[in-house]
């Protein structure tokens, strides 16, 4: 099945696209924060009828947001375009694997440097804070570039981190 | 994202219920804006019934935050559940802003 997708290359390496072993559901909107509910609402799902807890089920939702949220604001320099979400079951057959595509400009939003996180009130810089929160609730998050798509790809195990 | 306010003595309990995300957070910044420009200094958030927050949220507590302190008040937080409670401690928030179990012990501090 893996041969009939795309191969992403990162660095030189290809990489292999992930098995599809069960239906892939996904989604496709305007790239819009007044489309963000709808995606977040359907990751919900898919998490919870993969029989992810609530817990499990609001860091999905919080990691999805954080990225959908970067497409939005910094894919597509405010012109239009487009967000496809998609929800495969993973390898290990308890973990789902969350996969967001733009085709906006190249962002790797996870070679962000890490926030700060320990200074006072007056000090604290108020950016930052979204990616760490996708690496945080996410088991593993790669990104890939390849022929004009950005693409997120995000696993979750079962239980929480 | 429900927002209320009531006063105690010289103290703001904005209690904030459902979501606060990137769709909601700006109520949330409107809300604190039109209060400190009512001169109100000292806040306290009641996030008993928030079940949800993501970086626009804690975003927008930090900004009120710094607003507040600059106005020479304070704002501090109370009743956190969960998953909010886990962003929180994830974020370092709990270190820079005072967090209470309840809001009659934020009230008393």
């Amino acid at each position: 099945m893996a041969d009939t997708l795309p191969k992403i290359s990162r660095c030189g390496t290809h990489f292999q696209a992930f098995p599809r072993e069960f239906a892939v559901k996904s989604i496709r909107l305007p790239a819009e924060i007044d489309n963000l509910r709808t995606f977040v609402s359907f990751v919900s799902d898919c998490a919870r009828k993969h029989g992810f807890g609530r817990e499990r089920v609001s860091d999905v939702e919080l990691a999805v947001e954080e990225a959908v949220t970067n497409v939005c604001l910094y894919a597509y320099d405010r012109e239009r375009g487009e967000v496809e979400i998609s929800c495969l079951q993973g390898g290990d057959s308890r973990s789902l694997v969350i996969e967001i595509r733009d085709w906006g400009k190249a962002f790797d939003a996870l070679s962000a440097p890490l926030p700060d996180l320990t200074s006072g009130l007056e000090d604290r810089d108020i950016g930052g804070l979204g990616v760490f929160l996708i690496r945080k609730m996410a088991d593993e998050a790669n990104y890939f570039r390849q022929a004009g798509q950005n693409l997120l790809r995000l696993i979750f195990s079962s239980s929480c981190r | 994202m429900q927002i209320s306010v009531s006063k105690h003595d010289d103290t703001q309990v904005v209690s904030v219920g459902g979501r606060m995300d990137t769709v909601t957070a700006p109520e949330f910044d409107s809300e604190m804006e039109e209060l400190l420009k009512q001169d109100a200094k000292r806040f306290v958030l009641d996030f008993g019934k928030l079940e949800y927050v993501s970086s626009a949220g804690l975003r927008s507590i930090l900004v009120a935050a710094k607003k507040a302190k600059a106005a020479g008040g304070s704002v501090s937080c109370c009743a956190l559940q969960s998953m909010v409670k886990k962003v929180f401690d994830l974020a370092g928030f709990a270190a820079m802003i005072p967090v209470f179990d309840s809001v009659e012990e934020a009230l008393n501090r």
